[in-house]
């Protein structure tokens, strides 16, 4: 990778090649741990044997992390953010339309039912799903005109997380902590917080590191429970307890190292157990919301009832998400993805049974909780240096689909909004076609998203690269992408 | 792909637009991403259904992708403009003026297109009218081919070391008589006699045998076997040691599992469905009894390739052509010309890295950056598998038989490979990969680079297929290709040494490391040919030198200096024992290791999260039974979508690429599961027992003696026995001070598949007190698609079936798991199926309430109080219930007191449930209708089972535990 580590040969050789250890934690040698065994000339602990140590960027971050709220399974733009007046005419009339890759139909054009206005000093366009973020447009830069290669959920969903439709090439939050490694060795930096209803499509592919090692991996993050999978000592174990186990173990494992000099990867697997103990604290602690105000719970609606459909969770759940992202971005995670909606259908933003249902489920689970969150990140100042994202693996039609009116995938034409760091607010970029079927206007591939959120985050997609199989990768691809100047401040 | 006629109405403006933007772009090929806007439905009906076939027909069978009469390309909007020798046949500042009109116009006498007759009024008039649009074309044209950049091998290209033919290298001269005589010792003894270094001193026995037993079987070995060995003062002690290994099953276990990472192996297609691939462990039993029967290599990879085409087809021959259909695929492709083109992309490149170490797939869309490797060469190289039945996507939910075929034996089915027909229909160069842009047709042939002719014709094969891929397959074991003996002795190599000689086991071009040993590999590889291409025979030879058995001390100063990596092999490597080595380890020394063989897979226990992230939770996911699920990792469903934590921490392989070595990551996960999962309790509990009943005492010295005899078949030091006998006292102490706690957790997720609810008992869905306990898993109404969710007014819960009451008491002291979503306390209950009917107190955490409920048809809320207690903090909890009166007291102060008006006075048991997060509760005293019980559960014994645990948990931790020297 040009600009963090040597040359690509070197690479392989720490990274790929295996028995050269890579191990984490910077504990340890600031301790001075690693100096008082001995090591061979070129055995210390290289960056490379920490794969999350903090790296540079390229150039100057305008964001030093990510908050991705991923609304899984393609939430509309017609009906949220970008407002169709010539759709809003022509309800019920017959056009033909492309439903899935080649087959082009007649259907019937669906109007919008929910209302828009115009907000805040940019006047920017929201409906009336979303009252609360509504509230934030000027900080909001809305990208209309963006388009992906997918009809279906399987392949559109890797594409958005990894780039990529074919399943194995590492996800957005690999490449930023492959890029930046993280700021804070104590806690996961790559986080992924799913639905209770269950996961996206795909499932951990989506936030796996691909050919990269499982260093950059996602780790899944939950709101209730064991933060971490295995955090807890087992049965009767307490923390005490835990804590003469390792010293315990170190003990020996120091004996077994007197006797194996210049081998880095046995007290880097020593330091790796340091860092579990150290996690037992660091995770429970970034989600310990008793530390929070009972105002700030209830601004993000974590105290908010569940409502009466049936499929609904009402913001509690994605707010106490959204409020242990700020807790771990403050602590130092550099990524942090969460999910809304799981399992099928009407259970995610796949509208085909309803949009207005659709809506009327998974509007208020999140927006009361993103109004949080924005207000949240701008007062404590961090809004400025954290970049929020919002979307998911496509758009929907703007024709009717069966009797419920529903819509169906799109991703011919569909939106994203960015907040804070580096993004320009108040911003409405580009244009779908006058009904919101097709980007027809500053069109932009879903690849030059993710160009400008690695940019934003002080990365340049065509120098972030990882040598596997033969080809320099890229988060981008083959195709060259382009950073979407409309979009930074 | 045609588009269909159709009527539209509107973006007239976006016409305009897009007509602006061609124009502005000016002359010169676009670039694909300036061409980014599409065309208006209106443009690409006129260009799809009248101009294309227009050009198609009359132009480009002379100014196509084959042929250029005049230098001039049509088939793409940039070649037009470009134009030939007559200058651009499209002018972007004037259309309607360009050649192309002029020629068609017929108005120069000189320039009269097509040449066999003018097109009629109707066609001109239509080229007019898509002029007059600013002659729009679709975007995913090709801007530019593969013929752009002459594609040329050097001879520089062919000097390539890798392509050099194999020659028998002689062997150096030994350097003294002290030296071993085996010729990869004086190979490895010449290279580092340059820099005045030498080879480790052998290591000690004790070091060989488990080296021996990690490398060739997986599995540690016994105390006593390590023993016998080093007792065995014979000359052969150690060779016959290494035949013993090579003849056990479990080594095709072991090395069968590093072919597999080879070839992508896996048993579901990926994706959202994730589907399992019919029969597909059948392929995971050919590859361990090949390894196993040491089916020479040769075979082994005509087998894989070819195994239908062979003159005499077997079970093993059939099984093995499911190497063409491991790969990742997506059931529903947005574009199935794409999909099928990925999925050919799947065998070629698998092909490629597997048997000749080549990342041909780079070439898919241009020709190789940085090896002699052309786009033709690898559509050529695709042409082999083009004949490929391509297997779609049965939406009754039968199981496609276009991927698996009858064994010729009549026992069963297994996944294969198929073609339909003898006739492979065409394979053409993509231009950028795209299968949309179709340009020259090509035939199956070698890469150029290899400068081997293809035979004369292709027989068609008995088995109804083309012959091709038997070509290809007898071509890469011939003996002539130049990468496949020294990709796979390599291989073997790397899992000897934790290295290969080459470091990039997949990629032996331009891109890969060079070999350190070039003249070793050489005379390994011919080795290997001339040795009839066994593998065991290579291993023999690998192994009984003493580049293998050195120490691996790093330890001299002068070779540290110099050769830190350890390139030269001045020592043995440590190496970090796999995923599947870790976990059979585990079992291994538990005791409970299950070495039966062969056969469908196992499904380990995997935590509520790991199910929980899929989106239909646990579909496609089993239940073993525990014997079941203590088989050999290598036996365990190979799933994309959800891998087992502890073999996914430790790096298992993706199964996503094929993968040529593994990374060995050191990360704080790790530590997590192995210190604090499941499987490590359910071990170390059956540990314990073992270590129990093989020392015969309750005394520390013996207990630590015996455990490291079970987990490291060796006598701990005797610092380690005071260490590991002072942490056992202090564990001792400690669970004798602490009682033992029943904790109640929750093992599933809130949202289940009903496919795996139907695997699953009461029992799966909370772990806790078992004796004298019925589970019962709560209601779970259907929210769509076959998900459950649970109802969390009526979740899963527990019941102490010793005793019913009406009336009576409870007093307990309870702790609630922070963030558990809802604990209960259950009485005066009876079970209705799932569910049960009767009272409850319920703590809600997170609403800081508690409430009582009567739980009938419906439930009634009979009190409610904030819940003062703090989640993680212990509390004394008392609950009386008389007839219709009802009290709850915590920490000696009342906080319900109240009557219900209808009550239930059925007598009914004590229960608990929780969720989310666990329960813990003890000291829990009951007075059921004047009968007092205490259940407790403390005991001396027990204590000494919780040390004896947390010492076996110890051992399984230890950095000798997972490195072997």
């Amino acid at each position: 990778m040009t600009g963090c580590c040597g040359g690509r040969r070197q690479f392989i050789w720490e990274l790929g090649a295996g028995f050269g250890g890579v191990a984490l934690s910077s504990m340890l040698d600031q301790d001075g741990f690693f100096s008082k065994h001995a090591f061979g000339a070129d055995q210390d602990v290289s960056s490379t044997q920490k794969p999350l140590a903090e790296r540079s960027p390229h150039f100057f971050p305008r964001a030093k992390r990510c908050i991705f709220l991923f609304m899984y399974g393609g939430p509309s733009n017609m009906d949220t953010f970008e407002y169709k007046p010539e759709l809003q005419k022509r309800d019920g009339q017959e056009i033909d339309i492309e439903m899935r890759r080649g087959s082009i139909r007649k259907q019937k054009l669906l109007a919008s039912r929910r209302k828009f206005k115009r907000y805040g000093e940019s006047g920017l366009w929201c409906s009336d799903a979303f009252p609360g973020i509504a509230k934030h447009m000027d900080d909001i830069c809305v990208i209309n005109s963006l388009y992906s290669d997918s009809f279906a959920h399987g392949s559109a969903v890797l594409q958005m997380n990894s780039g990529q439709i074919i399943q194995g090439a590492p996800s957005l939050g690999s490449w930023v902590t492959y890029g930046l490694g993280t700021e804070n060795q104590n806690l996961p930096a790559f986080v992924v917080m799913l639905d209770p209803r269950g996961g996206p499509i795909n499932g951990a592919p989506n936030w796996g590191s691909g050919y990269m090692p499982a260093a950059y991996q996602g780790t899944k993050f939950r709101t209730k429970g064991d933060p971490i999978q295995d955090l807890s000592p087992n049965g009767q174990m307490t923390r005490a307890m835990q804590r003469e186990h390792i010293d315990a173990l170190n003990q020996l494992n120091a004996q077994h190292l007197e006797e194996r000099p210049g081998y880095s990867e046995l007290p880097a697997r020593i330091a790796s157990y340091e860092l579990a103990f150290q996690l037992q604290n660091t995770a429970p602690d970034a989600m310990d919301l008793r530390q929070e105000s009972r105002r700030t719970l209830e601004d993000y609606g974590i105290y908010d009832p569940r409502p009466k459909h049936k499929l609904s969770l009402g913001p509690s759940y994605f707010g106490r998400q959204c409020l242990i992202a700020r807790r771990m971005i403050e602590r130092g995670t550099r990524f942090v993805q969460i999910y809304s909606g799981g399992g099928h259908q009407q259970q995610n933003w796949d509208a085909h049974h309803g949009m207005e249902e659709n809506l009327e489920i998974h509007a208020p689970e999140i927006d009361k909780p993103i109004d949080a969150l924005l207000t949240d990140l701008k007062q404590r100042g961090l809004l400025e240096d954290t970049l929020v994202v919002w979307g998911g693996e496509f758009g929907r039609q703007p024709v009717s689909q069966g009797n419920n009116h529903g819509r169906d995938h799109n991703p011919k034409g569909f939106l994203y909004w960015m907040a804070g760091g580096g993004v320009k607010g108040g911003v409405s970029y580009g244009a779908t076609d006058d009904f919101g079927m097709e980007a027809v206007q500053d069109r932009h591939h879903i690849r030059d998203l993710h160009a400008t959120v690695l940019h934003l985050m002080g990365l340049d997609h065509e120098k972030l690269t990882y040598f596997y199989g033969g080809l320099e990768r890229k988060l981008t691809g083959v195709r060259s992408a382009h950073v979407i100047d409309a979009a930074i401040a | 792909m045609g588009y269909q006629l159709i009527v539209n109405s509107f973006s007239l403006s976006n016409a305009l637009r897009i007509v602006g933007l061609l124009i502005i772009a000016g002359a010169g090929p676009l670039a694909a991403e300036e061409n980014a806007n599409p065309l208006t439905l209106e443009q690409r009906q006129l260009f799809e259904n009248q101009i294309r076939p227009l050009l198609v027909n009359h132009c480009l069978e002379c100014h196509g992708a084959e042929t250029q009469e005049a230098g001039l390309r049509l088939d793409a909007f940039s070649w037009a403009l470009r134009g030939g020798d007559n200058g651009p046949a499209l002018d972007s500042s004037d259309l309607g003026t360009s050649l192309l009109m002029r020629a068609v116009r017929y108005d120069d006498a000189n320039l009269q297109m097509p040449p066999t007759g003018k097109l009629s009024a109707k066609q001109i008039q239509t080229l007019e009218q898509w002029i007059a649009m600013g002659a729009p074309w679709p975007e995913d044209e090709p801007v530019r081919a593969a013929a752009d950049d002459q594609f040329e091998i050097t001879d520089e290209d062919r000097q390539f070391w890798a392509f050099q033919p194999i020659e028998q290298p002689a062997v150096p001269p030994q350097r003294s008589l002290t030296t071993s005589a085996n010729p990869i010792d004086r190979f490895v003894d010449a290279r580092l006699q340059e820099q005045g270094l030498s080879m480790n001193p052998t290591a000690s026995r004790r070091v060989l045998i488990r080296r021996l037993y990690f490398d060739l079987i997986g599995l540690p070995p016994t105390a006593q076997q390590v023993d016998q060995f080093e007792r065995d003062r014979a000359p052969d002690a150690y060779n016959r040691l290494v035949d013993q290994l090579l003849a056990s099953p479990r080594y095709g276990e072991r090395w069968g599992r590093h072919w597999l990472d080879v070839v992508r192996f896996a048993q579901t297609n990926g994706y959202e469905r994730d589907d399992e691939k019919p029969y597909a462990w059948r392929f995971r039993d050919y590859v361990i009894s090949a390894f196993n029967q040491d089916k020479p290599f040769d075979r082994f990879v005509v087998e894989q390739l070819a195994g239908d085409e062979l003159d005499k087809v077997t079970d093993d021959s059939i099984t093995a052509t499911g190497f063409f259909r491991l790969g990742v695929w997506d059931d529903e492709p947005d574009d199935k010309q794409q999909a099928l083109y990925d999925s050919l992309d799947d065998m070629v490149v698998t092909t490629g890295a597997a048997f000749m170490g080549m990342t041909i797939g780079c070439c898919r869309c241009h020709d190789h950056k940085f090896d002699p490797l052309s786009q033709e060469d690898y559509y050529s190289t695709l042409a082999f598998v083009r004949n490929v039945s391509y297997y779609v996507k049965h939406h009754d939910g039968k199981a496609d038989t276009t991927i698996f075929a009858s064994l010729p034996s009549g026992r069963g089915k297994t996944l294969a490979v198929r073609e339909d027909g003898v006739e492979a229909p065409p394979t053409h160069v993509l231009i950028r990969g795209n299968p949309k842009t179709p340009a020259q047709a090509v035939q199956p042939r070698f890469p150029q680079v290899f400068g081997v002719a293809m035979p004369e014709s292709i027989a068609a094969s008995p088995g109804n297929t083309s012959g091709r891929r038997r070509v290809l397959a007898e071509w890469i074991v011939s003996g002539e290709h130049p990468l496949t003996a020294r990709v796979i002795v390599n291989r073997l190599w790397q899992h000897h040494f934790g290295l290969g000689l080459v470091a990039t086991p997949n990629d032996f071009g331009q891109t890969g490391m060079r070999p350190t040993h070039p003249q070793l590999l050489d005379w390994l590889a011919t080795e290997l040919m001339q040795g009839d291409w066994s593998l065991k025979r290579m291993h023999r030879l690998i192994l009984t030198s003493h580049a293998f058995r050195q120490s691996s001390a790093s330890l001299d100063p002068q070779a540290i200096r110099l050769d830190p990596k350890n390139r030269m092999l001045w020592r043995q490597n440590l190496k970090r024992l796999e995923a599947e080595v870790i976990r059979d380890s585990i079992l291994a020394a538990s005791g409970a290791l299950n070495l039966q063989m062969e056969g469908p897979s196992i499904y380990p226990e995997v935590p509520p999260d790991v199910i929980g992230s899929q989106s239909m939770p646990g579909r496609g996911w089993g239940r073993s039974p525990p014997d079941q699920r203590s088989r050999r990792s290598v036996y365990v469903f190979s799933k994309r979508g959800l891998q087992v934590p502890l073999l996914e921490s430790f790096d298992f392989a993706s199964s996503e690429q094929p993968i040529g070595q593994r990374n060995a990551t050191t990360v704080a996960p790790q530590a997590l599961t192995l210190l604090n999962s499941d499987f490590i309790a359910e071990q170390v509990e059956q540990f314990a027992d073992r270590l129990l009943l093989g020392a015969g005492t309750h005394d520390p010295s013996a207990l630590v003696e015996h455990a490291y005899q079970l987990a490291l078949a060796r006598s701990p030091s005797e610092e380690e026995m005071a260490i590991a006998v002072d942490y056992f006292k202090a564990q001792l102490q400690a669970a004798e001070l602490s009682p033992a706690i029943p904790t109640l957790t929750p093992k599933l997720p809130s949202a289940l598949h009903k496919t795996f609810m139907d695997v699953s008992r009461a029992e799966d869905y909370l772990d806790g007190p078992r004796q004298g306990w019925s589970y019962a898993q709560g209601d779970w109404p259907h929210r769509g698609d076959g998900i459950h969710w649970v109802r969390l007014e009526r979740g899963p819960f527990a019941l102490w079936d010793q005793q019913t009451a009406v009336n009576g008491s409870i007093k307990m002291k309870l702790l609630i798991h922070p963030n558990a979503e809802l604990a209960g306390i259950i009485f005066r209950a009876k079970a209705r199926e799932a569910v049960f009917d009767g009272y409850e107190l319920v703590f809600l955490p997170e609403q800081q309430e508690l409430s009582l409920r009567r739980i009938s048809d419906h439930e009634v809320t009979l009190a409610t109080a904030p819940m003062v207690v703090e989640p993680g903090q212990w509390f004394d909890l008392q609950i009386d219930f008389q007839n219709e009166r009802f009290k709850v007291a915590i920490d000696d102060q009342e906080f319900i007191n109240v009557i219900d008006n209808e009550p239930v006075l059925h007598a009914g048991k004590f229960g608990l449930r929780t969720w989310v997060a666990g329960l813990s509760f003890r000291d829990v005293q009951l007075m059921m209708d004047e009968h007092p019980f205490v259940l407790t559960g403390i005991t001396k014994i027990e204590s000494h089972e919780r040390a004896r645990r947390v010492l076996c948990n110890l051992m399984l931790n230890l950095n000798e535990f997972v490195y072997v020297d």
